[in-house]
């Protein structure tokens, strides 16, 4: 496969690889083997998840990183901001009264998934069907904005 | 809570835990599970014999964060159901906090072959809200949640 890679994408890969996954899940409660391997296949799901999980918000990330680079009218301002902290790159790509709770979303996504990147809450359980939707959503909110931006002519020059 | 099941267990999970709102999700947890059986018993009739005897004591990460004693952890039902002393499903409440769930029930089908199924049943609705809404999952199909229908339920049973 080439060229970017879509939520979309995403959530095909997710339902094979968890198939799999499960399926041997399934088979060992099929067969009535050892609780330990099913608890070692359950963990080997939840880290699946948790991964996903991280991929998943890298989508709005990215999606949010090209709607700050947008708003910026100076390659000056543009490089800084490819280099500036997470939460200055969502002020700049979602600002005002307007996008406070879309902003407060966003972060508290941003929080979870630094903690699942560094090693952390890889034991939470996710609905990851849930968490597909809810991304969908978010990602056609700030899409909207970003075609906004471009119709308001605000394409840096 | 927020209006969304995914944005409201994220505000959740980053919130310091207050041991009464723990406290509350656990009791409403207790009664969203058993009010479930309930629904279960009834539509599959009297056909079955009922077991609710085995209990489950949630010990998640959050019930310890707040430093619950398991005395004060309301305990759960698991649910036996039994046919001809065969047993045919056996109900287990699994995790209460998840990212997008408020709450996951497993449900481990025993066919008449010998081979065990399971499915999980997640709950969709948002944290006290009082409305359940059960979805029933294969685990090999995750992303596939129809709404559970208990009346449905016996088709697994056979």
């Amino acid at each position: 496969m080439t060229g970017r890679v879509t939520l979309r994408d995403l959530e095909g890969t997710y339902k094979r690889v968890t198939s799999r996954i499960y399926r041997l899940l399934e088979d060992g409660y099929d067969f009535a083997v050892e609780e330990q391997i099913i608890a070692i296949l359950d963990m080997d799901a939840r880290i699946v998840d948790a991964a996903f999980f991280v991929l998943i918000f890298g989508q709005i990330e990215n999606r949010l990183n090209e709607l700050a680079l947008r708003r910026l009218r100076t390659e000056r301002e543009r490089n800084a901001i490819r280099e500036a902290r997470f939460q200055r790159r969502l002020e700049t790509a979602l600002p005002g009264a307007d996008n406070k709770d879309l902003r407060k979303t966003i972060s508290g996504w941003y929080d979870l998934r630094s903690d699942a990147a560094h090693g952390e809450r890889l034991h939470e359980r996710y609905n990851v069907a849930a968490v597909f939707e809810r991304a969908f959503e978010l990602d056609a909110l700030v899409s909207a904005q970003f075609n906004r931006s471009e119709s308001q002519g605000e394409e840096s020059q | 809570m927020d209006g969304n099941i995914v944005d409201a267990t994220i505000a959740e999970a980053r919130e310091k835990p207050d041991k009464d709102h723990v406290l509350a999700r656990l009791q409403d947890w207790q009664n969203r599970v058993h009010a479930l059986y309930d629904t279960v018993q009834k539509a599959l009739g009297p056909k079955y014999v009922y077991d609710r005897t085995g209990k489950n004591e949630p010990r998640e990460e959050m019930v310890q964060r707040v430093g619950l004693e398991p005395g004060e952890v309301p305990k759960l039902d698991v649910l036996k159901i039994t046919q001809n002393d065969r047993q045919l499903a056996l109900f287990t409440p699994r995790s209460l906090w998840m990212i997008g769930a408020n709450g996951q029930v497993d449900i481990l089908v025993t066919a008449k072959s010998g081979g065990r199924r399971l499915y999980n049943l997640i709950d969709r609705s948002l944290p006290l809200s009082k409305n359940p809404d059960w979805r029933i999952v294969r685990p090999a199909d995750r992303l596939h949640q129809p709404p559970f229908r208990p009346d449905t339920l016996a088709d697994l049973l056979i």
